[in-house]
Formats: C-alpha cells, sequence, structure tokens
C-alpha cells in the first residue's frame, strides 16, 4: 500500500483516536483505534506491513498524545510484528483469528504500557486499572473488530494490485 | 541508501531510529521541536475535527434540548396540576374547617344540646330530577344506631335546621329534609309570634311553605322563622328560613308564607345530629330571641328528650 495513502490514513486514525474519541466517549475505556488498524491489518494482509503501520501510527500517537515517547511507536511496532506473523500462520479469513489476536494484543499493549509507565515513575494501581481500563478496552476493541476487519479486507482487495511496501 | 529505504526491513529500522532518537530527545529534554513542528502539522486539523465535533454534538445537543425542554414543560405541567389540586384541597380544607369550627362554637353556645357532627354521605337533594325514583328529599349521614343516633333526632348546621332522621343503621342514618313534601315542623314566627306548620313543596322548589298563619297575623316578607318547639319533636328556636312571600286571601281561613330556608339545602356537607334536647314551647314567650343563645336554653329548664326509634 502507498505511503501516500498509509501516511494520511495513519494520520487520520491518530487525531481521531487523541482528539474526537475523548469527546464522544469522556470515560475512560475508548476504542484503541489505531491498535485495532495495526492487528487487523496484519492478519489480513501480513507481509511485515503491519509491523510499519504499528511503528507509524505509534510515532504518531506518541507525538500526538503527549504520552512518553515510544511507548505507543515500540508496542504497536512490536504488535504490528506479530500480527504479520500470525498472518503467515493462520488462514486469515477465520473471524476469530482477528478477534483473539486484538484481545490478547489490548492487553499486551495496555499491561506493558503501563509497565513501562510505572518504569518512569508514573503510579499504577494495577487491580483498578486492569478491571476498570484494560479488560472493558480489551472486551470493546474485540467487540467492534469484526467492523474494522470487514472493512480493512475491502480495502486489501482494493489495494493489493497496486502494492508498493 | 536509498535501496535500504525501498525495502521493508530498511523502513523499519528508520522507524525504529525514529522512536529512540524521540526517546532521546525526550530524556534529554529536547522534544519541544519536534513536538512544535508535529502539533504545526497536526492542530488546524485538530481544531477542524474538534470546531465540526463541536458543531455536531450542539446539533444533537439542540435535539437533546429539546427534548429535556419537552420533559421540562411535561414536569412543569404536573407540577401546576398538582398545585391546583393542592389549592383546591386546600381551599376544602378551610371550608371545612370554618364549618366544623361554627359547628363546634354552635355546640359550645347550646350546651344543652348533645350534638353530634355527621358527614353526609348522600344528599339525594342534590340529585334531585336525576333519580326517577328519589321521591323524597333527604339526605344520608355516616352516623346511626352504632353511634346512638335514632329516628326523630333532629338535623341541624349552625344555620338552621336541616331535617329529621327518618330511617336508621348501623353506621348510617336517612334524614329527611324540611323540604321534602311530607315534612311539617311546628314554628313560629320570630317578630309577631304567630304560629303555623312549615311544610316542604317537593322536588322543583327550594322554598318552604308556612301554613296556617291565622288571618290578620302580622308576618312580611323577611320575618324570620324558628321552630316553635311545639310537641317536641324539635329543639325550640332553631332557625328555619327567612319569609320571601306572604300569601293571603280574604276567602282563605288562613295565611300562608313562602319561606327561603337559611340553610342552602342543595349543598350540604357537615351536619349535627341532635340526640337530646331539651324541649321547650316557645310561643308562649313575650320576649323574640333573634338566635339561639346558651343562655336562652339554660332559662329553660325542662326535662331531657331523647328521640326514640
Amino acid at each position: 500500500m502507498s505511503p501516500y495513502l498509509v501516511i494520511p490514513l495513519l494520520a487520520l486514525v491518530a487525531v481521531i483516536q487523541t482528539t474526537l474519541l475523548p469527546i464522544f466517549l469522556p470515560g475512560p475505556v475508548r476504542p484503541d483505534l489505531m491498535l485495532m488498524l495495526v492487528v487487523g491489518w496484519g492478519v489480513v494482509h501480513g507481509g511485515g506491513q503491519a509491523t510499519l503501520w504499528g511503528f507509524g501510527g505509534g510515532i504518531l500517537l506518541d507525538l500526538l498524545a503527549g504520552t512518553p515517547f515510544g511507548l505507543y511507536s515500540i508496542a504497536f511496532g512490536s504488535i504490528g510484528f506479530l500480527a504479520d506473523a500470525l498472518q503467515t500462520t493462520f488462514f486469515r479469513s477465520n473471524i476469530l483469528i482477528p478477534l483473539a489476536t486484538i484481545f490478547i494484543a489490548t492487553l499486551m499493549v495496555y499491561i506493558g504500557g503501563a509497565a513501562a509507565m510505572q518504569t518512569l515513575g508514573y503510579p499504577i494501581s494495577w487491580a483498578i486499572y486492569i478491571f476498570n481500563i484494560v479488560l472493558p478496552t480489551a472486551i470493546l476493541n474485540t467487540a467492534l473488530m469484526p467492523l474494522v476487519y470487514w472493512a480493512l479486507r475491502r480495502l486489501d482487495r482494493v489495494v493489493r494490485p497496486r502494492l508498493t511496501w | 541508501m536509498f535501496d535500504l529505504l525501498r525495502s521493508r526491513v530498511g523502513v523499519v529500522f528508520l522507524l525504529l531510529l525514529i522512536v529512540i532518537l524521540g526517546i532521546v530527545l525526550r530524556f534529554t529534554g529536547n522534544m519541544g521541536v519536534v513536538e512544535d513542528a508535529t502539533f504545526g502539522v497536526f492542530s488546524p486539523v485538530q481544531e477542524l475535527l474538534i470546531d465540526v465535533t463541536n458543531g455536531v454534538t450542539n446539533l444533537f445537543g439542540g435535539f437533546q434540548s429539546v427534548n429535556e425542554l419537552r420533559a421540562q414543560v411535561k414536569q412543569l405541567q404536573d407540577q401546576l396540576n398538582q398545585s391546583t389540586l393542592d389549592r383546591v384541597r386546600v381551599r376544602e380544607l378551610e371550608s371545612e374547617n370554618a364549618e366544623l369550627r361554627a359547628q363546634l362554637e354552635y355546640k359550645q353556645a347550646n350546651p344543652d344540646y348533645l350534638l353530634s357532627g355527621a358527614t353526609i354521605l348522600e344528599n339525594r337533594a342534590r340529585v334531585l330530577g336525576q333519580d326517577p325514583s328519589a321521591l323524597a328529599n333527604f339526605i344520608v349521614i355516616d352516623q346511626g344506631r352504632a353511634d346512638n343516633v335514632a329516628v326523630g333526632m333532629p338535623i341541624i348546621t349552625p344555620a338552621g335546621l336541616v331535617g329529621r332522621v327518618t330511617e336508621v343503621g348501623t353506621h348510617w342514618a336517612r334524614v329527611q329534609l324540611i323540604n321534602d313534601s311530607s315534612s311539617s315542623v311546628n314554628a313560629v314566627v320570630q317578630s309577631s309570634r304567630a304560629t303555623g306548620i312549615i311544610q316542604g313543596q317537593g322536588r322543583g322548589s327550594d322554598l318552604l311553605i308556612m301554613r296556617f298563619l291565622p288571618l290578620g297575623e302580622a308576618v312580611q316578607e323577611g320575618d324570620v322563622i324558628l321552630t316553635s318547639g311545639i310537641s317536641g319533636t324539635f329543639p325550640k328556636r332553631i332557625v328555619i328560613g327567612q319569609v320571601v312571600q306572604v300569601n293571603q286571601r280574604d276567602t282563605d281561613l288562613f295565611t300562608e308564607a313562602l319561606v327561603r330556608p337559611s340553610v342552602d339545602l342543595q349543598r350540604l356537607e357537615y351536619v349535627l345530629v341532635m340526640k337530646r334536647f331539651t324541649p321547650t314551647d316557645i310561643t308562649a314567650e313575650e320576649t323574640p330571641t333573634p338566635a339561639p343563645s346558651p343562655t336562652a336554653t339554660r332559662r329553660a329548664p325542662a326535662p331531657t328528650v331523647t328521640p326514640t326509634q
């Protein structure tokens, strides 16, 4: 997929996630669009692109969200790498694969991110964080994943002949 | 170098370098330049999105406000309705309070009477003309045999005579009103002491008729008619009404007068059952008493009469 399409897409998702979602969903639990995009594209398309999307999207989130730089980019890049690996291992049309992947990916990103934040000196109340934020977010992402997965499969059909990287 | 960038590994490597550089800049406190550049690019987009979002939110908020306003209007309407009901209830209570207070004062002013308050359960006088079988003008009160109410007991209000108990149940009693066509009450003209009999005219007329007034006796419009106490059926000096018309023809043996009851029999709500009173014939008295008073009743020692069933 052309970087001229990927970069605006990632930027749009990053802006939506950091600007619009907090307006519409002021609570602590929100769908993680960028994570769904990275995981979904990794499962749908694979070929190493999810790794790139993860790094790129993570960098944008790091810049726009104001979190310690590298937190999202490393986490999402790693998740994208795993998603790419899944695409080569499992048959991509199995809907359970993206569902399970996004659920596990959410747990990994959020718990890993919290651990990193705690390392950097941020106090984390783990029980509250896991039960009030991580698990509800994982469930929400899983619930919305079929929609993202369906959209990305359609996008994949459109862009696959013109893939450049 | 460019070939490396064209490969995915190269791009990943480049991105990793960017991340590492960013981390270094963050920890060295030099990230501000990058953030400024980033927000310089993205802030117009973010502001635009926020403006659009706020517009959409306000639009939906407007719809929501309309719904809230409707809910508020409904709530206020309910409150207004409740307030109206409360106001009506307060007026009713004030009216009831005034009436009961008047009854209490009447009881205190007439210690010889054993009076018991009663509430009207049914006022057939009020529904006259609606019930074809309602040949009689009567009311039903909420006191009966269990409350020692007996047939013949007078029923009054502080304003005057209402009627007489004609039928008693355990917890109810039927009262024949004085405007019933079969009702007869011995009466006296307050000013002239002329006696006669007050009878009802039945349905269709609110006025009573005073019959058997001797010819030539002075009865004029505006005269007050009281119970005379003759026969002991009713206590003396209970106000019955006021003369509104005098019919006197030379060919008649007696004079008749139309009397408007002092009690609005159509709007009775609370009455007093006179369970015991002292019967006195006031026709022999020379000095008329304008209204019932404690001294007047105390002046007339007589055996106490309790109407029996």
